[in-house]
Order: structure tokens, then sequence, then C-alpha cells
């Protein structure tokens, strides 16, 4: 019978009670060795600050983390808008630079009073001289 | 005029966040000890637990943006003492220098050991183990980690933890029977 080999195992080598003491101990919350302190050897803070501030100068503090994610987001961004004007096509390019270099900006520099109105059905910047 | 009280845990962690090297002592007066008697435990030696203390308190300065402050500070901080331990052994090569092999029968010893022992001995017995051993029992009986998370930690087998543990614990079994038979 199996169980009866089993038993017979376990008879002839029961297990060690003071192991058995010793585990039970060990594995209680709050055991000694658990909360076993002892005190560090009192060159240690010396090493730890040292090799903490040549941590510290490798890397930017913990006020500087936002604006640098900022920056970062912001070169993204600035990257994306480059690559995408970039692949605009030529005429669009063209259209840009006229509205930029246009009658709206050479009036705007002139020193004829000028305002600008926007013809909403157009799309287009019409400037109408005001009289003096 | 500065104030000789204690700050709170909180405060602490504040001040360290903010790289206050006041608030950073004191944040190691608080737990050194403690986090020492760990390093001594995965130790093969002083030297050895001294590396790991300098090492795991440097990690715990600048990771401590990492911590959630749901959970207890001291459990974090012994996390990664624990890690610091077993990475340091990882790196010399020297955790799995025993090979995997089925649980050995513990050999029948009666001792009373919590009688005669004190927990500086059972450190002191605990340091001498093999590596391996030292750190799957460590982790196992002392801190209560099961033997699938010990897998996880130590990139072993179960089956490897299980018999490196029930190894550890016949070796210290047989230092603890031939200390006391010294002494009787």
């Amino acid at each position: 019978m199996e169980w009866k080999k089993k038993l017979a195992e376990y008879q002839a080598t029961p297990p060690p009670t003071a192991w058995n003491e010793i585990e039970e101990t060990l594995l209680q919350d709050g055991n000694s060795l658990y909360h076993h302190a002892v005190s560090p050897p009192t060159d240690s803070w010396e090493s730890i600050s040292s090799k903490l501030s040549l941590t510290e100068n490798n890397h930017a503090p913990r006020a500087f983390h936002w604006p640098r994610t900022a920056l970062r987001y912001a070169a993204m961004i600035a990257f994306l808008a480059l690559a995408t004007t970039a692949m605009i096509n030529n005429s669009f390019r063209n259209a840009l630079i006229e509205s930029i270099q246009g009658t709206g900006i050479k009036a705007a520099l002139s020193d004829t009073q000028h305002i600008l109105i926007k013809d909403s059905s157009k799309h287009k910047i019409m400037v109408k001289q005001l009289p003096r | 005029m500065q104030s000789n009280h204690l700050p709170n845990e909180h405060d602490l962690i504040e001040g360290c966040l903010l790289g206050n090297p006041i608030m950073q002592k004191k944040l190691y007066d608080k737990f050194a000890a403690k986090m020492y008697g760990i390093c001594l435990r995965y130790a093969a030696n002083s030297e050895d637990a001294k590396d790991i203390l300098q090492d795991g308190f440097v990690k715990v300065f600048t990771n401590l943006i990492k911590f959630k402050a749901a959970g207890s500070f001291e459990g974090w901080m012994r996390r990664i003492f624990v890690n610091t331990a077993i990475e340091h052994y990882r790196r010399k090569n020297q955790l799995y220098a025993i090979t995997e092999n089925q649980e050995e029968r513990i050999p029948n010893q009666e001792v009373s050991a919590l009688d005669t022992l004190e927990a500086d001995d059972i450190v002191r017995l605990i340091s001498e183990l093999p590596n391996g051993y030292r750190t799957v029992f460590n982790l196992f009986a002392v801190e209560g980690y099961s033997h699938k998370e010990i897998a996880t930690m130590m990139n072993i087998s179960e089956g490897t933890s299980k018999s490196q543990y029930a190894r550890a614990k016949a070796w210290l079994q047989e230092k603890i029977g031939s200390r006391n038979q010294d002494k009787g």
C-alpha cells in the first residue's frame, strides 16, 4: 500500500523538531531576524554622500524636470511643423510667401495709414486706404 | 535656529526629493541600522555588506521619486536592499554556482537551537552559507517570499529555489548541531 510506504518513510526520517521551531519563528511576522538591526560602519555615510553628489552632478535636479520635458515637447512640435512645411507642395508655399511678402505687409510697413480687412468670401486680405 | 526634533517620514521624503543633504542624513540615520542588518544577512562578509549598504542607499535616494506613498516606505526600502544584494552577487557571477538538484532529505538532528542561538549568532551562521543558498534562505525563511516569487527575482526555476532552500536548511542544521556538540 502506497500510504503505508509513505508512513514508513516518514517514521524513518521524521522532520527535525528543532528546525521546525526555527522555521516557525522565522516565518512569524515580527521575528527577531526580520527586524535584526546592526549599526553600520561609521564611514558609510561619507561614502554614500560622496557617491550621491557624483550621481546628482550627472543628473538635473527635480526642479528642472518639467521645463526639460516642456522643452523636449516644444522641440518635437517645431520639428514636426518644419517637416510638415517642407512636405507642402510648391504652389501653396508660393502662396504663403506671396501672402507674407504681398501688399498687406507692404501696406502695413508703409507710412500711409491703412486698415486691413479680411474678405471672408474670397479668403484674401484687402487693403483699404484711409484718408489722412 | 535649527530644531532638533526628528521630522516625520513624509517630511523626510519631501526633503530628500528636494536634494536636502540634512534630510538625506536624517533618513539614513533612521533606517541605516535596519538596512545594514539586511545587508549582513545577504552578504558573505562585512565588506560586501558595506558595499550593498552604500549602493542600496544611493538607489533609494536616486529612485525616491518612484516611491508611491500608498505602501510602507520601509517595505519599499527593504525591497531595494534585497534586490541590490541579489544584483551584487549576480554581478560577481557567484549566485548560481550550485547546480540544480532534487530536494535532499534533511538529516535528523535534535538540537534546541532557539535556546542557544541569538539573532546575531544566526546571522553569523547565515553569512557562512554559500551565496545561492543564503539568498534563497533569506528570501524564503526571513522575508517570506514564495518559491515562485524567488524564482522570478533570481531568474531561476521554482525547483532550484526549493532545492537550494532545502540544502541551506540541512547546512544550517549541521552547523547548529556541531556548535551545540562543541558547547556540550
